[in-house]
């Protein structure tokens, strides 16, 4: 890859409890993206926003930002159950040049995406400009907690809050919840989805390229859990035209998360 | 933009190259039902496909296995490949599912001296279809196996590891394909290392195995002769498993072993 271009709109960081995991901070990101011709990655973010909160994880990010040569975004995070804390802090640290918008995870928080409580986050990423991110799934035999993030318990949100730029991480996955995910994009202007993760369906961007076309589908890797390579050369070999990997590789996240 | 869509040219150009000079062997192509997960995003695929799609992704041979072995029965699955075999191209070879040997069941089943001549592989359920991996429920059909060096095809999903650390150790002689699906392997990753580590007759199938650098971690600490590419298809994308084989930073000799040469040994040294 000559010119670097691409960006990895799905990453993290942070030491992985639930298994191994050989490269995990910006230092090993960094790499990986230097090997693959990434230009931009946008952190999802690190483990210890993801789990304590915005406010024990937010200076980290923003210092991996800048010693990345402001080559890694990241958004913060929301949990409902300390909503107003994490919003709080979210308000202070607004206008940092890191920070592109805040993720959700219904099923690590253990609440449902159509709860109340999810409301302020809606509101105060509508207000900012931010885009909102959200953990998407199916049905799981084996990851029951993953019901708590189906795709269609979002559409109530989507309609209320038209200005909020949602990004579906995953597409839903890889059973029926990515069926829903596809419709809530394809009908609705302010909905968006990524392919990161272990979503490898067979000629999945050729059937997603109406989304490619309408800036709707990004890049996603999901590193530290899962390899950029993974997508990589299906993307690169899929029957689309050169701009289309353009904008599915790069141009729908610089436009939606306004990267330079 | 101009720039970029070069890069984006030059990089299908090289993959495509990349992958033309490597004589792919799939181990993991299936017929029958998709997997109930799996089914929402799988495309279907029959026998009378496989020829024109091994042409078409320029595969140099395959083991066919279907999922009817485990959504119907073991004897309808085999049935099904049965049924397949005068529709498959020569480099297809076949997985058939296996059940212990003792008691005796009726059907279509793996047994000695009843070995279908295509058949190059026994799978085995032993959670969806209630058995342990022990050697006092499976130690005749083991023992055969190893005679005849006929591989044990395991989905990760369906075996506990300290029985197959126990069993894999008990006849050390009999090749086994840990196999990376249904579910990705990230999970268990710390014990399946481990498992490799003490288990030299277990090799890895690649179609799920997507942790970032795990081709090149695998070929440092393992080698390369103990990895194996496979697809999943319809139910994943070959150009996953393809892709990271290709890009990974690995000799030569070493992705020509994975991409192929090391199922080829394998199946070859079949004493059918």
């Amino acid at each position: 890859m000559s010119t670097p271009f691409i960006v990895d709109a799905h990453v993290h960081t942070g030491f992985m409890s639930g298994f191994f995991a050989e490269e995990t901070d910006a230092a090993a990101l960094v790499r990986r993206m230097d090997s693959l011709g990434i230009a931009l990655s946008v952190n999802l973010c690190n483990m210890v926003s993801l789990l304590r909160g915005p406010a024990f994880g937010m200076d980290a990010l923003e210092k991996d930002f800048e010693t990345s040569s402001r080559r890694i975004y990241y958004c913060g995070t929301f949990n409902p159950l300390s909503g107003g804390e994490d919003l709080a802090y979210l308000e202070k640290v607004l206008g940092r040049p890191g920070f592109r918008g805040i993720k959700i995870h219904p099923p690590w928080h253990k609440v449902a995406a159509d709860n109340p409580s999810y409301e302020p986050v809606w509101k105060f990423a509508s207000d900012n400009g931010l885009v909102l991110v959200s953990h998407t799934w199916s049905r799981s035999s084996y990851n029951p907690a993953q019901a708590l993030s189906l795709p269609d318990l979002f559409e109530g949100w989507i309609k209320k809050y038209p200005k909020t730029r949602f990004l579906m991480a995953h597409a839903g996955g890889r059973g029926n919840g990515h069926a829903q995910a596809v419709r809530l994009a394809s009908e609705y202007e302010n909905v968006y989805l990524d392919c990161a993760g272990d979503i490898y369906i067979p000629g999945m961007f050729v059937k997603l390229k109406h989304l490619i076309d309408t800036g709707k589908f990004l890049f996603g890797s999901d590193w530290t859990m899962m390899d950029p390579r993974a997508h990589l050369t299906h993307i690169m070999l899929s029957d689309l035209s050169g701009e289309q990997k353009y904008r599915l590789l790069a141009g729908n996240a610089r436009t939606l998360y306004r990267l330079p | 933009m101009s720039s970029y869509l070069d890069s984006i040219e030059k990089a299908v150009g090289e993959k495509r190259a990349a992958l033309e000079s490597l004589a792919f062997f799939d181990a993991e192509l299936w017929i029958g039902r998709p997997l109930e997960y799996h089914a929402p995003t799988s495309g279907t695929f029959a026998a009378e496909g496989v020829a024109g799609y091994m042409e078409s992704r320029g595969l140099r041979g395959a083991l066919l296995s279907t999922t009817e072995g485990l959504l119907m029965s073991p004897q309808d699955g085999n049935g099904d490949l049965l049924e397949a075999d005068g529709l498959l191209p020569d480099s297809v070879f076949t997985v058939w599912n296996g059940l212990p040997l003792f008691p005796a069941e009726p059907g279509l089943l793996p047994l000695p001296e009843k070995l279908h001549k295509r058949c190059r592989g026994i799978r085995l359920f032993p959670k969806s279809q209630r058995f342990p991996l022990e050697d006092w429920v499976l130690g005749s059909l083991a023992d055969w196996m190893t005679d005849i060096r006929l591989p044990l095809f395991l989905w990760h999903v369906e075996t506990d590891f300290t029985d197959l650390y126990r069993f894999a150790k008990r006849y050390p002689s009999l090749p086994v394909v840990l196999e990376s699906q249904w579910q990705k392997i990230l999970y268990p990753l710390r014990v399946v290392y481990n498992l490799l580590k003490g288990c030299p007759n277990i090799l890895l199938e690649m179609s799920n195995l997507v942790l970032p650098g795990a081709v090149e971690y695998f070929v440092r600490e393992f080698g390369a002769e103990r990895l194996v590419f496979g697809s999943f298809y319809p139910m994943a994308e070959p150009l996953t498993a393809m892709g990271l084989l290709i890009d990974a930073d690995i000799s030569r000799e070493g992705m020509r072993m994975i991409a192929g040469d090391n199922m080829r040994r394998l199946i070859g040294e079949v004493r059918v």
